[in-house]
């Protein structure tokens, strides 16, 4: 091939379906030999009307289909349709059931995050790296499977509170392995601090600022991977997060490499806050029984593992909700990408990609 | 501007801006003690001003949802409500439509990811957002229009497999001959003589409707490749082709 045709720009389709991508999405591409000089996105592969199904159902069935808009951050799912009809109807969660939330939503997040970073390792040809921490998540699986009898979908959130729950040697166990997976955890970081292949692979790849951050409206660790300190846990009062003590992770990067750093850090604070609740558990009653549903609309939110996840009801009278609406995390980063892979090297467009952690399924509903 | 605005408290000063355009302004509390401010503007001109109000409190776009009387029905959208963040409360610009327009101007110009929220409300509610630079489909593809999803069949009810009889009926008339669009010619006289469908098993391949060629049935070329198997192996072929006795007997079997 000659120089003249390498330098010609020209278009190429990537997906819906890819082996580089996850799910199906589609990106049509304007490259100048291997230099991407703009991204268009095509989504919709996936729309599967989740939001339509919602007003097909009453409000406890809806716990449910909620869990399954996503399997990674499924729990934060059913967490916050149930908070924003706990909000709509006046009702207050019991306390214990608050730290068992807050107990579920930190285990979901550390196996999230792992996974991320394990996929990394993944798309640059790390295997190891991909093993490894494959290996450390799935003791973070043994903990969802024993706990709560699956490895994705928790199905602990109830209206009202919570269904599942743990006796002492539960709390042992869970000890245990959260003993197991933190210094293997540590060990991980370090070599993404210090390694020389995830550093060329990852360092100034992929930059989003500061202030296109906040432009483009960007949430969870691609958010706080811009050095941006907004996380709901912190800015929210939900749960029982304002009692708990854990640290706001940002790092100052703007690349592929701060984002992933931002979830690992962010994996050893859930260890963090797990402990907390495991210590602090306090007795009392699992759930309260739902309340009269009236005529009214409410807005709750949460941090979910890939950032805010915000959701809407409108409910009017009767026990199937007039609207349902989410908005995921995915959904405000995937338009960042524009920003990122911009002049970015066709190679790095699976590194790219991964740092914002998407989810097509969670997108299109 | 410096906002004094917490999960807890929305800065009255913003309050008071947002009320000067609204027909209601009501500030809710959740059992967490975190603020909620709904404003239901007057008109949906008024958006892009309160929009603007909003950005000059640092607030962050969260979401829009429309809001009809029934997603499922091809009728206008009665109000879009813009969420936003305010350094953690929460504020919502509910913008009443004039059914006859169905026309919202864009906040883009003030929030960048208004984008997607926008493009996601014309194509599945068949709004018009004026002024959006990039009215390009977000999820449907361009030769579908707008709000079809409202028209055609509920995509929960396709989803759920709850779509009656009628597909089935569809097929079982197909394979009669009575469907318009059948393969098959219709079989003469009274509908009680007609031949009964042949059920296809596993282990016996699918009888053919009396009176029908291969080629009718589409098997002409599987027909051709089974000659041809047969002329080299003869028994081969007379053990995986069952006698026509036997696949009716099992057609019964399986009828019954």
């Amino acid at each position: 091939m000659s120089e003249s045709t390498l330098t010609t720009t020209y278009t190429l389709p990537i997906g819906p379906v890819h082996v580089a991508l996850e799910e199906p999405i589609y990106f049509r591409l304007t490259l100048d030999g291997e230099t991407v000089r703009k991204i268009h996105i095509t989504s919709g592969h996936v729309h599967r009307g989740m939001e339509g199904m919602a007003t097909q159902r009453n409000l406890f069935k809806n716990t449910t289909l909620t869990e399954r808009v996503c399997s990674l951050c499924s729990n934060s799912h059913s967490l916050t349709y149930c908070m924003v009809v706990e909000t709509a109807l006046g009702m207050t969660v019991p306390l214990r059931a608050q730290y068992l939330r807050v107990l579920a939503e930190e285990t979901k997040r550390l196996s999230s995050h792992m996974f991320n970073t394990a996929i990394f390792g993944h798309n640059i040809g790390f295997t190891s790296l991909f093993l490894h921490l494959m290996e450390i998540r799935e003791h973070v699986q043994d903990i969802k499977e024993t706990l709560y009898g699956n490895r994705m979908n928790l199905s602990t959130n109830c209206i009202g509170g919570v269904k599942v729950d743990l006796d002492a040697s539960l709390i042992t166990y869970m000890r245990e392995k959260l003993d197991m997976v933190e210094p293997s955890l540590r060990m991980a970081l370090k070599l993404f601090q210090t390694d020389a292949i995830a550093a060329k692979r990852a360092r100034n790849v992929g930059i989003l600022s500061p202030d296109k951050a906040r432009e483009y409206g960007v949430v969870g660790p691609v958010q706080r991977g811009s050095g941006i300190a907004e996380d709901i846990r912190r800015t929210t009062r939900y749960l029982v997060y304002p009692d708990l003590d854990f640290e706001v992770i940002t790092e100052d990067g703007c690349d592929v490499l701060a984002r992933a750093l931002v979830r690992l850090r962010e994996a050893l604070q859930s260890i963090r806050l797990a402990r907390q609740c495991l210590d602090a558990l306090p007795a009392g009653p699992l759930h309260e029984p739902l309340a009269c549903i009236p005529e009214t609309e409410a807005v709750a939110r949460s941090e979910a593992p890939r950032g805010e996840l915000v959701y809407f009801i409108r409910t009017n009278g009767t026990d199937t909700p007039a609207r349902l609406k989410w908005r995921v995390p995915s959904y405000m980063n995937w338009e960042a990408l524009t920003v990122m892979m911009k002049d970015c090297q066709l190679a790095d467009i699976p590194v790219i990609v991964n740092s914002i952690d998407p989810c097509v399924s969670c997108t299109e509903r | 501007m410096e906002t004094k605005c917490s999960s807890t408290h929305i800065d009255p000063a913003l309050v008071a801006a947002l009320a000067d355009l609204a027909e209601e302004n009501e500030l809710r509390k959740d059992a967490y003690g975190n603020e909620y401010l709904w404003t239901r503007l007057v008109v949906p001109t008024d958006l892009p001003h309160a929009a603007a109000i909003l950005r000059a409190h640092n607030a962050r776009l969260c979401t829009v949802t429309a809001l009809s009387q029934n997603i499922f029905a091809p009728e206008p959208v009665l109000c879009l409500d813009y969420h936003f963040d305010v350094c953690g409360a929460v504020v919502s610009l509910i913008t009443p439509l004039d059914p006859s327009e169905n026309t919202v101007p864009t906040i883009t110009h003030l929030f960048l990811n208004a984008d997607w929220p926008e493009r996601e409300c014309a194509e599945l509610y068949d709004l018009h957002v004026e002024g959006n630079t990039n009215p390009e489909r977000l999820f449907l593809a361009d030769e579908i229009d707008q709000g079809i999803l409202n028209e055609v069949i509920p995509l929960s009810i396709m989803m759920n497999g709850a779509c009656t009889t009628d597909m089935w009926e569809h097929i079982t008339a197909l394979n009669l001959g009575t469907a318009p669009h059948s393969v098959f010619p219709k079989p003469e006289g009274p509908a009680e003589n007609w031949p009964p469908l042949v059920k296809r098993e596993k282990s016996v391949q699918a009888s053919p409707l009396p009176g029908l060629t291969d080629e009718q049935l589409g098997h002409g070329e599987k027909s051709a490749k089974a000659e041809k198997k047969a002329g080299k192996s003869e028994k081969t072929a007379t053990a995986e082709t069952p006698a026509p006795e036997a696949v009716a007997a099992s057609t019964e079997e399986g009828q019954a």
